[in-house]
Parts: C-alpha cells; structure tokens; sequence
C-alpha cells in the first residue's frame, strides 16, 4: 500500500489543474460594495467539537451576496428629541443634495465647449454620463461584450445582490447572462430580434437589458456620449430615466483602479437608462425612444 | 511555518474588524487550494470559480463565529465544500474527471528512454484507474494526495471525521488497487 501511497504523491506532482482564477480583488471588491459586516466577537470560548472548527459556520444561511439599500431613514428611537434630529438630517441631506445637483448643473454651463469631457448626469448610481467632443479614435462594436456566464433566471436571481425586473410581453429572453465582475453582480439578458426590435450590430441581438445594484456599483458603469448624440432625462411613471440616441461608448471602470481604459468599453447605439430602487435597468437596441419606454413600463418581478 | 500561523492570525483579526485587504491577502494565499477542492467536487471550472467566490464571501460574513486560534483553512475549505456541493449538478452533464498530466512533461514516447516512457504509462494508468473510482475514493484520494490536505483539512472537506477519513482512505486505496490490477 506504501508503494501506491508513493506514486500517488508522484502523481500529483504531475497534475494539471485548471489555472485558478484571481479571486482576491473579486471578492474585495463585492465586500467593499457591501454593507460593513458585523463581526459580534464571542466572549465565552465556544466547547470544542471534534478537532475541526465549528460547522456551523460552514453552512451559512444562504443570504444575498450584497445587503438591499442602506437604510436613508433614521431609526425609531425613543425620546422626544430623537424624531426631531433625524428629520433635520433629512432635510440636511436633501439640502445637500439639492446643492449638489446644483453645483453640478452649474458645473456643466461653465465649463467651455473645447474641455475634454463634461460630466453631464448625476442623477443615476449605476452609470454616469460623460459630453465628449468626440469619442476615441479606437473604439470598436463589440456583440456579446462582458455578457457574463450563461446562466439561467432560477440559478441567477440568489446570486444577484438585488431583485432583477424582467420585461414582459417579448420572445425570450433567449439568453441569460451573470457577471461576476460587476459589484453586487449584474444580470443580463438577450432578447432575440422581434417586430419592433431590429437586431442591433452593436450588441448582435434584439434587446438587451443589463440590469445592475446602483448602491453596489455606483458609478461602474458609464457613458461617453459625442456632441451629436442625444441626452434626455425625464420619467417614466414618476421614475428617472434617460435616453441616449445616437452612437456613443459604452466602458466600466474597474473598482481596483477607477480609470478608463479603451479595452473596457465597447461602441453603443440607442440606450434607455431606469432607475428603479436599487436597480438600474439599461434597454439597449435599435429602436427609439417611445418602443424603449413602452418596454421599460412593462419592468416587473 | 509558525511565522506564517501568525501572519495569518493577525490577517484574521483584522478582517474580522473589517479590514477588507487582510481579507483579500488571506483570499490569495487560500485561493488556489481552495478552487481545487472545488473543481475535484464540481469537476467544472465555472462552477469551480462560482463556489469559491461565494464561499469566500459567506466566510468572510462568518468570521465573527470562527474560534481565534483555530487553523483557518479547515474551516475555510469546509465552507468551500458546501459550496461546491450546492453546485454540483447531474452527472451525465459533467466532464469526465478531467486531470491530466502536464503536457510538456509527458515525454515523446518514441524517442524517450524505455524507463521513463514506462513511467510515464504508468502515470497515466494510475491516473486512469483513479478516475474510475466511484466519487467517495475519489474525493478522499484527491483531497489527501492530489492536493495534499491534511487529514483534519480533508475531514472538514468531506464533511466527516477524522477516524472516517483514514478508514475510508486505507478503503478507497484498495480499490484503488483493484483497479490498476484489473488493468493488469
């Protein structure tokens, strides 16, 4: 037996395992857009079972990779003072706002048309929307760009750090896609070419919907939108939502160094961005504004 | 070796106080005997990455329940395990166990000298007759020589204890054996 036990540790010096992925800044980067942990030290030992440590640990209560929304509304606390601190923190924090929306519309009005990119949105977590003269010279279509794994809606929706909105009344989805890259994840979804929905050569199909957490990601994902291209905001049954038409970039900046790189993005014709919660939804295909709003109100659970 | 025992628990301490980075160190050092033990469970590289993500992210959530002191990876790849196991789905959609030897040390059978290239078949062969045990042998035999896990590590993966780990070992190794003699 001592010999078998021999050429099996030959053996494994052998071996060729599949190469293990880089998981560190993965799994940073999802604890960083996370809530913070609560770690409740023990303070009595706990009596020692078996010479392995506690199992319990091991099998977790299945919970979402990524906490909803941080609480924005003060606790209920007692005495009379409370109530009274926490809506001036609101309103403090609406003010704040306000200025910020403010500074930012200011921003965009004075800064002169030759400067290189203009912050133009700030009004969606998940994506920001840069004024460019021109996009870069090396941008490319890229179909099928950072789709994810293929997966299916069952098999995504415990993985998802928020609780995906499908549209209804299409073909398919005929595809659907997690990206482990995306903090909190991201859900994406192809739709097949239909009526109304032309197959788009920027992303290859009908439809796609990319579906996000905007308190996990915010800012990953963003816009380089030319001159030529347009920008609206406006709502959807009281949500925001913004449309771009025409052709502009589509790039994410990864959360290790928060720059842009012109291997992260890809070229992006009509988009419609919704805020819905937690969630943003982008719609993305060759169609116009009134088809692109008619499905983002079919967005349901 | 005990440097390193403490680099790690001052790793640990400080990811359970929220230091992100400790963690994502302790994430590096694990990470490759961690997506192994994956793969020999899953025998699927996507869902391999899929189960150590995750694990390490539900450990992290844990570490308020992990005994200070207590070796870390044990209780790591026990998570792991579970994790693993979740994913593993039918059989029939699975490769077959697909380890192989490193391409470029098989040598060129033709031209190798006569013991090295009978070495190398009987690597081969070994490997072959491994791959035919049924899962329990495998998993044993993997975690304790393919990977080389301590007996307490392969316990806490197998989800059993340690006396169960030597005896279904010293089990698996006969059949083993059996094996590679039907093979004759």
């Amino acid at each position: 037996m001592a010999e078998l036990q021999q050429r099996l540790a030959e053996l494994a010096e052998r071996l060729d395992f599949p190469a293990t992925p880089p998981l560190a800044a993965r799994v940073g980067d999802e604890l960083r857009a996370a809530e913070p942990p609560a770690h409740p030290r023990r303070t009595t030992p706990r009596p020692r079972r078996g010479t392995t440590d506690p199992p319990r640990a091991a099998t977790p209560r299945p919970r979402p990779v990524t906490p909803g929304p941080r609480r924005t509304t003060p606790r209920p606390r007692r005495g009379a003072q409370r109530p009274r601190r926490g809506a001036t923190r609101m309103r403090l924090a609406l003010l704040v706002v306000l200025a910020a929306l403010l500074l930012a519309a200011g921003a965009v009005a004075a800064v002169p048309a030759t400067r290189h990119a203009v912050l133009e949105l700030l009004g969606l977590r998940g994506e920001t929307i840069e004024r460019v003269p021109r996009l870069p010279e090396n941008a490319r279509a890229k179909p099928a760009w950072r789709l994810g794994r293929p997966t299916t809606l069952a098999a995504a929706r415990p993985r998802l750090s928020f609780a995906p909105l499908l549209p209804a009344g299409l073909a398919g989805p005929n595809g659907v896609f997690l990206n482990y890259g995306t903090p909190g994840r991201s859900l994406n979804l192809t739709y097949p070419p239909q009526p109304g929905l032309p197959r788009s050569r920027f992303t290859g199909v009908g439809l796609l919907v990319n579906e996000l957490n905007g308190h996990a990601a915010p800012g990953f994902y963003g816009k380089m939108v030319p001159r030529d291209a347009r920008i609206e905001r406006f709502g959807i049954d009281g949500r925001f939502a913004v449309w771009v038409e025409g052709l502009h970039l589509f790039f994410y900046k990864p959360t290790t160094d928060h720059t842009f790189h012109i291997g992260h993005s890809r070229l992006a014709a009509n988009a419609l961005l919704v805020q819905r919660g937690n969630v943003m939804v982008r719609l993305e295909g060759k169609f116009d504004k009134a088809t692109a709003t008619a499905i983002a109100r079919t967005l349901g659970r | 070796m005990a440097g390193e025992t403490i680099a790690e628990e001052s790793l640990l301490t400080r990811a359970r106080e929220g230091d992100v980075r400790a963690y994502e160190e302790l994430v590096e050092r694990h990470q490759e005997t961690a997506f192994r033990v994956a793969w020999l469970i899953t025998r699927s590289s996507a869902d391999a990455e899929e189960a150590v993500q995750d694990a390490f992210l539900k450990a992290y959530r844990a570490l308020g329940r992990f005994r200070a002191g207590a070796p870390f990876r044990p209780w790591l790849l026990r998570i792991v395990a579970n994790e693993a196991r979740n994913r593993r789905v039918a059989v029939v959609r699975r490769e077959r166990l697909a380890l192989r030897l490193h391409e470029e040390r098989r040598p060129a059978v033709a031209g190798a000298a006569e013991a090295e290239a009978l070495a190398a078949a009987e690597r081969e062969a070994l490997l072959a007759a491994a791959a035919r045990l049924d899962e329990r042998d495998r998993l044993v035999i993997g975690a304790r020589f393919f990977l080389g896990l301590s007996e307490a590590e392969t316990a806490a993966t197998l989800g059993v204890r340690r006396g169960t780990v030597k005896s279904r070992l010293s089990r698996a190794l006969g059949r083993l054996r059996k094996e590679i003699e039907r093979d004759g």
